[in-house]
């Protein structure tokens, strides 16, 4: 997999270097030499594309334009003939639930768009969906396979059933997914205190922040470690908490006799939840934690209360409303401290974020790929860097960047090498305040300036320069090889009827265990209750599917 | 009576066709209704079906596998499928009781406020929570109830340990019971202030004239005069016994109190996680529409045999 | 004699100090949301506010006034309320006229009256109401949310009782003077049910102004949407634990609850008005007054 990672990292750097000799001068909208002209059909047929989409109120447009007219419909309408409508469009918080009826109801639209798996596997049992495995050998731009394939076919394969090609998975980088212990550096300071490396650091910097006045206010209002009833969230979470235990919650594991296991039942979890009980015990948790979902104790972290906890690369963009009551806040991202000083490996999602899905009776199946190459050149290809093409990503709104690159019909992100390498320049450019390098990026760009700005005092890149150094950590740490992927990306018969009652009953119990409701040897009923209860099942019909691939 | 001597005397048809003439404006003011229901209700049944199959795509009603009971039987096999079914009807005849009860208190104490202005006001403000979903209100409840919050602190100023309101299985029904009255209470107020006004002075009148006192006079006159619409409220709500509040117990509920305030609803939830399960949903809705019908239609018998009115 | 106005005194205190405290208590969480509309962003995030803004500020204010979707969708509603309301009210007017009749003027009454129960008792679910409003081309039109819901069962239920409290007599000195239907309906009965017709209306109007599913349901283009929809769909706490690097950005412009704040008072403010007009017509009274008369 790493191999063919490489191979695929040195293409895409020949083809950014084979960019860069040529004069770039030629706009997108005037035929463009890239791998999908051949593909593209003469303007003057036209051709219909229905699509259902969803869109965020936060969405901004340029004058003029609006969702149902955007910069890239129009350049659809020239470059390919083709007339976007929205047969339907909804909100993202209901996107999932409209889509269910859509598809149940019988009539799908010409595209379906970052559908679930669970979506993909309906719509190919009820044979909705249209087999892509020709169009795609004879459409997909190399740059278009080698993202695709870039996981080392991972997600192309769950895309595939019986050999056929059913949907075109939006890949994703899941270096992006380790969980960083990330530590309010101004509390450290006011203390005295070092970053904490281990486990039991974690533990004295929660207490000394539960006791100690970390915030010197003269009262006793904040907390120890924060992390929400989610338990195993984005941010505010545990998962790497366990993961300094070796344990991968939630995590579909490749166990050493290949067979596939499930993180949350393995011995580990246990050692994890017995030192969270001691915690508990210790008041450095909120008694109350089973209660308060992630909003709620963004809000609480936000306002000061916590000042240690795990969370992804992001999470400081959820606590930068607090910046205006508290400007002093400060945050240091580390590697998720270890137990017993062995190396902490994440364990993070699938490769995949979401599936592109074509109606069966769609005359033109092609067009998908042919967007698909189109997003690809425009982000990641040669041209990526062209004022002209850059306008469809963001504009200017006055002093503000607005982003719209997610009005694109179809998109994907880099592979983890790319999207590596991608950090390591924009870091790099940070750092010496020198964005020549920046080009070569294929992705994160956008950091740069932000970040630069907050470095020097002016502008708000607060969020944006903490993301970068959440970043810093997980290349310096993880990289890409201290990841732990799911093993299984798909879903079976009994993890549809079962895997929601049992991940509530892994929340319950692990809930309780930590409270010390019931007592630390509970865990191995919860793991016998488990298997029993579907889990047994599941997992042998995983690792039948696993060695029939 | 009716059967006059006149219409006695008629033949049989020509009897039906003139009790036709006099009954056919009221099939024709009924039409707008039938079809709406037809439309929107009866046909869109259909979909019952659903139930006993294994349906995921649309491709016609009779289409889909047929499984007989398996979706039922597939809820009824869930671990603690008794105790669910316990806390549903539990949490919901307690909803009901005191969402009865307490409307009709508040409403016969705000009938004796003597200002009118005074009056409108606090129906006014005693309407409001109805107007906040339980999305807002889960959040305020947990901010008030929470070890930190309000209501604790006014307990620990009177010297008291503090309650997690929400955390213990004993106080946990007791919560949904209280938050739910809280916010239902005022609008049903609206309805029985609405009945109040059409009891006949006159009758109050007469009361005062014999001397009878203020409670003799609610007991005598107000209950009875409010009695058709408590005893039709009441039957309404009984079909809610399978009922009792999704969005509110989804929104409220946590892993400490799964044993006493998990429902069937939200039961079904998980089962459908993040999943378009409608047979299971569908057989789970049938259930409680039959159990409702039984309820509905006992008490509507009842009514009829007991208190000799027909509610509806 | 004295004691007993004693008695009354001491009720009348404790009966307003109650119902003072009761809508109080009512009015609690509604004062919360305004106070934290009212703050500054930080205020809120520090947990000071409860029924006083804390830093006041307009800011959520002026930036709801700046998207356009918050008064579209305002607009929907307002829309949906008048023609829904109105539609519902005709319905349920004129079924419960012949269903609150006698078994004996109008015998399939029973019939009827579970023909219509049966239809709140049983559903096919969402998929099968979504494929008819398709069927019946309503998807995406104001159609959609105004009448499927003009048939409410229940209401026409509360109208049935409400109509057979009315004095019979009236009824028949009406129809010796050999009125039709349709002036008994609205001469008589119209006139003498205004409380309750109030009542009513102020429940289909309230039903109306807070239905956000049937939005999400019917409505094609989110610019369709009515307000409760929309409010939902902002209020509703995002998946966290689906959230790529790259919307993080954009999810955190979302997030003030200030802002949730202000547009769940400025969406609860127009039906707010709604109740003390309606309430001048439920005044006691009423039936005798015109009985006299």
């Amino acid at each position: 997999m790493k191999k063919q990672a490489a191979i695929v990292l040195g293409s895409i750097l020949l083809l950014m270097s084979a960019c860069s000799s040529q004069p770039n001068s030629t706009a997108p909208e005037t035929a463009s030499p890239g791998p999908s002209e051949s593909d593209s059909v003469a303007p003057e047929k036209k051709i219909d594309l229905k699509v259902g989409r969803y869109s965020l109120p936060t969405w901004g447009y340029p004058e003029g334009d609006d969702f149902a007219n955007n910069i890239w419909y129009r350049h659809y309408a020239d470059k390919f003939g083709l007339n976007v409508t929205h047969e339907w469009t909804s909100l993202q918080s209901e996107y999932n639930e409209k889509l269910n009826i859509v598809i149940a109801s019988g009539s799908i639209p010409d595209i379906l768009m970052e559908i679930s798996t669970n979506q993909l596997e309906t719509l190919v049992e009820a044979d909705m969906a249209a087999d892509l495995t020709d169009v795609f050998n004879e459409h997909a731009s190399d740059l278009t396979k080698e993202i695709l394939y870039g996981d080392g076919g991972l997600g192309m394969n769950s895309a595939t059933f019986d050999g056929k090609l059913m949907a075109l998975p939006y890949m994703t980088s899941v270096i992006y997914e380790p969980s960083l212990l990330w530590v309010r550096q101004d509390w450290l300071d006011n203390l005295n205190l070092p970053v904490p490396q281990t486990i039991d650091d974690v533990m004295a910097v929660a207490k000394a922040f539960k006791e100690q006045d970390p915030d010197k206010n003269g009262k006793n209002d904040t907390g120890g470690l924060a992390f929400s009833n989610w338990l195993f969230d984005g941010i505010t979470s545990l998962t790497g908490f366990f993961n300094g235990y070796h344990a991968y919650p939630q995590t579909w594991l490749k166990g050493d006799d290949g067979k596939i296991t499930y993180g949350s039942i393995q011995p580990e979890m246990k050692n994890a939840i017995a030192k969270l009980r001691e915690m508990y015990k210790a008041g450095l948790l909120d008694p109350e934690f089973g209660m308060k979902d992630t909003p709620k104790v963004v809000e609480e972290v936000t306002g000061g209360k916590y000042g240690i906890t795990y969370g992804r690369n992001w999470n400081v963009y959820m606590y930068g409303a607090g910046l205006e009551g508290q400007p002093e806040m400060i945050w240091t991202p580390l590697v998720a401290p270890s137990a017993d000083g062995k190396d902490v490996f994440a364990n993070v999602g699938t490769t995949v974020v979401s599936y592109y899905v074509v109606n069966k009776n769609y005359e033109h199946p092609e067009i998908l790929i042919q967007l698909l190459n189109e997003y690809n050149e425009m982000a990641y290809g040669p041209k990526r860097n062209d004022p002209e093409v850059k306008k469809f990503f963001a504009f200017e709104d006055g002093q503000t960047i607005v982003e719209q690159g997610h009005l694109s019909l179809v998109r994907t992100l880099t592979t983890d090498e790319a999207t590596l390498k991608s950090l390591e320049y924009v870091i790099e450019a940070i750092e010496k305040r020198d964005p020549s390098k920046l080009d070569e990026a294929l992705t994160e760009t956008g950091k740069y300036e932000p970040s630069v700005a907050y470095l020097d005092g002016k502008g708000t890149g607060y969020m944006e320069y903490h993301q970068v150094k959440g970043f810093q950590t997980t290349i310096e740490h993880y990289g890409t090889d201290r990841l732990i992927p799911q093993a299984y990306s798909g879903t079976t018969d009994t993890m549809r009827d079962k895997m929601g009652i049992l991940g509530d009953y892994e929340r319950e119990m692990f809930t309780k265990l930590i409270m010390g409701a019931e007592p630390i040897d509970a865990f191995d009923t919860f793991v016998a209750e488990w298997k029993k209860q579907g889990g047994e099942q599941i997992l042998n019909e995983i690792n039948a599917v696993a060695k029939s691939n | 009576m009716k059967t006059s001597s006149d219409t006695a005397r008629m033949p049989v048809l020509a009897r039906l066709r003139m009790r036709f003439k006099r009954e056919l404006p009221y099939h024709l003011f009924l039409i707008p209704g039938i079809i709406l229901a037809i439309l929107f209700c009866y046909i869109p049944m259909i979909g019952i079906v659903m139930a006993f199959q294994k349906f995921t795509v649309f491709k016609g009603w009779f289409d889909a596998p047929w499984v007989g009971l398996a979706n039922f039987k597939y809820v009824i096999s869930m671990p603690r499928f008794g105790q669910v079914m316990f806390n549903t009807v539990y949490i919901s005849v307690l909803k009901i009781i005191f969402s009865l009860l307490v409307p009709i208190i508040v409403a016969l104490l705000l009938n004796e406020m003597r200002s009118r202005k005074m009056k409108r006001v606090l129906q006014t403000a005693m309407y409001l929570p109805h107007f906040l979903s339980w999305i807002i209100l889960g959040g305020i409840i947990l901010d008030i109830l929470s070890l930190e919050g309000v209501v604790n602190s006014i307990i620990s100023a009177f010297g008291g340990q503090p309650i997690g309101f929400l955390s213990s299985n004993t106080l946990f029904p007791g919560v949904l019971i209280t938050t739910e009255v809280w916010k239902s209470f005022g609008f049903n107020t609206i309805i029985y202030m609405a009945a109040l006004t059409s009891i006949n002075p006159d009758l109050y009148e007469a009361a005062e004239i014999d001397g009878a006192s203020r409670w003799r006079q609610i007991w005598h006159v107000t209950l009875p005069g409010i009695r058709p619409t408590i005893i039709l409220l009441a039957t309404l709500s009984l079909g809610n016994v399978l009922n009792a509040g999704f969005e509110q117990v989804f929104i409220l509920l946590n892993p400490l109190v799964m044993d006493s305030g998990d429902i069937l609803d939200t039961l079904v939830y998980r089962l459908a996680f993040n999943q378009a399960q409608y047979s299971v949903a569908t057989a789970v809705g049938l259930f409680k529409s039959i159990v409702s019908g039984v309820l509905i239609a006992v008490s509507y018998y009842l009514a009829y045999k007991l208190a000799d009115y027909r509610i509806f | 004699m004295n004691y007993r106005m004693d008695g009354k005194k001491i009720f009348t205190i404790f009966n307003y100090l109650f119902l003072i405290v009761l809508g109080l208590i009512c009015i609690a969480p509604l004062l919360n949301t305004l106070a934290i509309s009212l703050s500054s962003a930080s205020a809120v995030a520090m947990g000071d506010v409860l029924f006083f803004p804390s830093n006041f500020s307009l800011d959520a204010y002026t930036f709801i006034a700046t998207r356009s979707e918050f008064l579209t969708a305002l607009n929907v509603s307002v829309m949906r309320v008048i023609v829904g309301s109105i539609l519902q009210m005709l319905v349920t007017f004129i079924s419960a006229y012949p269903l609150s009749r006698e078994n004996r003027d109008f015998r399939m009454r029973t019939v009827y009256v579970w023909f219509f129960m049966f239809t709140i008792l049983f559903s096919g679910g969402i998929v099968p109401l979504y494929m008819q409003v398709k069927t019946l081309g309503m998807l995406d039109s104001m159609m959609a949310l105004v009448l499927p819901t003009s048939l409410a069962v229940f209401n026409i239920v509360l109208m049935i009782n409400f109509f057979r409290i009315l004095p019979r007599e009236l009824d028949e000195s009406f129809r010796i003077d050999g009125a039709g239907h349709w002036t008994l309906l609205w001469r008589l009965y119209f006139p003498l049910s205004l409380p309750a017709f109030a009542t009513i209306l102020l429940l289909a109007m309230v039903g109306h102004w807070n239905s956000w599913f049937d939005g999400m349901l019917f409505m094609n283009q989110t610019e369709n949407y009515p307000i409760a929809t929309y409010l939902r769909s902002i209020i509703v706490s995002f998946d966290f634990s689906n959230v790529r690097s790259e919307d993080a950005a954009l999810l955190a412009s979302i997030s003030p609850r200030t802002t949730k704040s202000a547009q769940i008072i400025l969406a609860t403010l127009p039906i707010l008005c709604v109740y003390p007009f309606l309430q001048r017509y439920f005044v006691t009274g009423l039936v005798l007054g015109s009985v006299k008369g």
